[in-house]
């Protein structure tokens, strides 16, 4: 065989690596469109309004760890208060902030000490005061040293008082039945649903007034555009799927709910990985599949939670590294489920989805197109095919976003009609435009994991947001 | 067992192998034939892939300002006090589905328009015939949701026989049927599926709570001599619901169990009742053995507040376990000002884990702000005598 040759082989094995990623992510959205039917038939079964006066509802301890989130956390913590449901609490984690997180949340919800003592099952940093509110019982404040998210997160699940407990961040505004709808789906199958997890959508744009969505519009941003659309395909075209499948890979914290007994089994969340969420996502597949224990992590198709996103292509660019980098963090450090069929769907399709998609994707991806202009330099490119190959992967992956969307619109509808019209446009758009910017930060990220470089560059937040 | 990042197994190597390789012929294979073998067609097909995507976020779009539209339409009908003829409209319906929707959305007055004139039509039979004999699963489900909805008692036979489904959602749909229903037999029929309906007690034991049906308390006291301590549990649970004075014997027979679960429902269920033979039942409690009845039993007698009872909830602030002594606290909170006395006193206890909660209660109450104004208004009297 020729160097030619080989090269050529090679080229087509890239291009074929980039089928295989749009065909599994179609199939997922097959997966997934099943799913949420399903699970929206299902849904209609039980009435929340009988869920939000039921003394029968699971109790929620819902923790907001936050570390420097003056602007949004008192939005945060009003969306949260105003959710439907019959008995839960709100423990606010403040990690040491240097800002005025604390002075904020006293001044809005006159809060007070607490001289409480509280079991510590979970190591944490200390904490110093335990704040409570005079206008709302149910919230709690606690002030601890900087220990890193996780560590706050512990903090919050030592004091935590009920058995489920819903993590979300303090720059998120909660859908006023997100509680309701996640309880509703863990109290179906209760003995097995270990953790579960709700759709995030994208706060910009959007007209928060105390805490509450008061008008849904499109962001002005090009790059939150993009990631509306980017969201959707994720999250009802790919998450849904894995929750059918039982091999969800994260449950994203912007809104997450765990069970207390098994966060603590596990001995809580861990500042080792970059972003604690995917982790204790993987812990949990391993724990109960080396275990052999019937468990299930479920995804929901309702819309729970909505959370602010980078509005400039730079924080963009950061967000998608440490995303990135975590990935490789995980796939490392849970190695052993990778292709191991005693660990079934997580072992034999979600590791390796992890590994060769979202772990290796990128450099293969790079080298594809590396190769491609080679090619074309060296006047050996058939055109009209590479032409065909590119029509067919844009299609691919519009097709698999505009169908998330009609996803969404048939059974919730949480998006303006306009936004029906633009938001397509946007999916044809995204792979020529947003994509470059993804497989930057992507391949970039790799080489920080290397040299274990960890840092956490904080996204500019929009004041227009929450105007 | 392995334990985590341990050594790789042989067979996980032949995975790591066997799976990329697998997935390279596989989309080498389609590579080829899209791109060889279907070039010419490849475009067309795009496009209609694309135009079916998007016919698709237009149906959707239109779906739901069609259903907007119609409810809004029936809802005029509605408020012009014409509900035989939106109820005709909805009899004629064959789509249960769709209809379920519509009625969920109607306010209260104008839904129980909309049922007399349902059962007037006789819908209740032919929804019947549905649930029995539909073989799809969710058209079953729907018709069952209807015949809840219309509750007509000659239709029990048939929700009842659908709660012996094995399938979960057409067991679940008529377990909610028979809320609806204001007759015995489907409080009794709800009883009978704790355990024994392929859903978790709790949910059962929640749409039973909300049942109206007469006759309640006789099936509960029937239940509660159950062998099954679960059917006992969840019998406390209902009694306590439930409310009336009848319900206290059971409860407190109950209370003495030999299961400590259904000890703990039934002194929380008594809870709601401050009649002398329930607040004793209750304080009999606070010495049980197991420490999940005993902060069950602190916290009812928190909520039923009879005289005397903070003494008797205060030497549990001195209990080894956390949430005994947790519930102790916020049982004398509900006490209020009333037990500040005991409360200071306990300030003095031997017991450091004591103190500490008669503290954070003291906080609580006030007390503190209240001592320095009294302090104040003391040396503001005193400085006005000299």
């Amino acid at each position: 065989m020729t160097v030619q040759g080989v090269i050529a082989a090679i080229y087509v094995v890239l291009l074929a690596h980039f089928l295989t990623v749009q065909l599994i992510y179609f199939l997922l959205l097959l997966t997934s469109l099943a799913g949420a039917a399903r699970r929206w038939r299902e849904s209609r079964e039980t009435d929340l309004d009988r869920l939000a006066e039921s003394s029968l509802t699971m109790p929620v301890s819902v923790i907001v760890p936050a570390w420097n989130e003056e602007a949004g956390v008192v939005h945060t913590v009003q969306s949260v208060l105003r959710s439907r449901h019959p008995q839960f609490e709100v423990l606010v984690v403040d990690d040491g902030s240097t800002d005025a997180t604390v002075r904020r949340l006293v001044d809005a919800f006159d809060l007070t000490s607490d001289e409480a003592f509280y079991p510590e099952p979970l190591e944490t940093e200390p904490v110093e005061q335990v704040l409570r509110s005079r206008v709302d019982a149910r919230l709690r404040v606690l002030r601890k040293r900087n220990g890193g998210k996780a560590d706050a997160v512990n903090a919050g699940v030592n004091i935590a008082r009920y058995r489920w407990l819903a993590l979300t961040d303090a720059d998120c505004v909660f859908h006023p039945e997100a509680l309701l709808r996640v309880c509703r789906a863990i109290g179906r199958d209760p003995e097995h649903v270990v953790a579960a997890g709700g759709q995030l959508r994208l706060l910009n744009g959007m007209r928060v007034r105390d805490g509450e969505i008061v008008e849904m519009r499109q962001p002005r941003s090009l790059v939150a555009r993009f990631q509306v659309v980017e969201y959707l395909g994720a999250f009802i075209g790919n998450r849904i799927g894995w929750s059918v499948l039982n091999g969800v890979p994260v449950l994203s914290g912007g809104f997450s709910a765990w069970r207390r007994d098994v966060v603590l089994e596990l001995d809580g969340f861990t500042e080792e990985t970059t972003h604690e969420d995917i982790e204790m996502t993987l812990r949990i597949h391993e724990a109960m599949r080396r275990r052999r224990e019937p468990y299930r992590i479920v995804s929901l198709p309702d819309p729970i939670v909505w959370t602010e996103g980078p509005e400039r292509w730079r924080d963009l660019y950061m967000q998608r590294k440490r995303w990135q980098r975590v990935v490789f963090e995980c796939v490392w450090r849970f190695r052993r489920m990778l292709f191991n069929p005693r660990y079934g769907v997580v072992g034999t399709m979600t590791m390796p989805h992890l590994l060769l998609y979202e772990a290796l994707g990128p450099f293969l991806e790079l080298a594809a197109w590396g190769l491609t202009i080679w090619l074309a330099i060296a006047g050996l490119l058939d055109w009209s095919l590479l032409g065909l190959f590119l029509l067919l992967l844009v299609a691919l992956n519009a097709a698999t976003r505009i169908l998330s969307l009609a996803t969404d619109a048939w059974h919730y509808g949480a998006y303006p009609p306009r936004a029906l019209i633009t938001l397509p446009l946007l999916a044809l758009l995204e792979y020529p435009i947003y994509r470059p910017t993804i497989l930057a930060a992507r391949v970039v990220a790799f080489l920080e994991f290397l040299t274990g470089r960890r840092t956490w560059e904080r996204v500019q937040r929009s004041e227009r947001a929450t105007a | 067992m392995a334990e985590p990042g341990g050594r790789i197994e042989r067979r996980q190597l032949i995975m790591a192998v066997l799976w990329p390789l697998g997935f390279v012929a596989f989309s080498v294979l389609l590579l080829w034939l899209l791109l060889v073998y279907l070039a010419a067609a490849l475009p067309w097909l795009v496009a209609a892939v694309l135009l079916l995507c998007l016919a698709a976020v237009l149906a959707s779009l239109a779906r739901r300002r069609w259903m907007r539209r119609r409810l809004l339409r029936r809802s005029a009908r509605l408020a012009a006090d014409a509900p035989a003829a939106v109820a005709r409209d909805l009899a004629q319906s064959r789509r249960y589905g769709e209809l379920r929707e519509t009625i969920a959305a109607l306010p209260d007055h104008d839904r129980a328009a909309v049922r007399a004139a349902l059962l007037e039509a006789g819908m209740a039979s032919r929804l019947a015939v549905r649930a029995l004999g539909e073989p799809r699963r969710w058209r079953r489900v729907d018709a069952l949701d209807l015949l809840g909805f219309v509750a007509d008692p000659a239709t029990l036979y048939a929700v009842i026989e659908a709660t012996r489904s094995d399938d979960a959602h057409v067991a679940h749909a008529a377990v909610e049927a028979l809320a609806g229903y204001d007759d015995p037999r489907a409080f009794a029929a709800l009883l009978d599926g704790l355990g024994r309906v392929p859903l978790p007690p709790s949910r059962v034991a929640d749409i039973a709570r909300r049942s109206r049906a007469s006759g309640r308390i006789a099936a509960l006291r029937a239940h509660a001599d159950s062998d099954d301590p679960l059917a006992r549990f969840w019998t406390a649970f209902l009694l306590g619901v439930v409310g009336s004075d009848a319900a206290v014997p059971p409860l407190i027979r109950l209370s003495g169990d030999d299961d400590a679960n259904v000890r703990a429902n039934a002194v929380e269920a008594l809870g709601g009742w401050s009649g002398a033979d329930a607040v004793a039942a209750i304080a009999a409690r606070l010495d049980d053995p197991i420490w999940f009845v005993r902060a069950h039993a602190v916290r009812a007698l928190g909520r039923a507040r009879p005289r005397g009872g903070a003494e008797r909830i205060a030497p549990l602030l001195r209990d080894p376990q956390w949430w005994v002594r947790s519930n102790a606290a916020g049982a004398l909170e509900e006490y209020g000002r009333a037990a500040l006395p005991i409360l200071e006193r306990m300030l003095e206890d031997p017991d450091r884990f004591a103190r500490n909660k008669a503290a954070e209660v003291l906080v609580r109450l006030d007390w503190l702000d209240q001592r320095r104004a009294d302090a104040a208004a003391h040396a503001f009297e005193r400085a006005r005598q000299r």
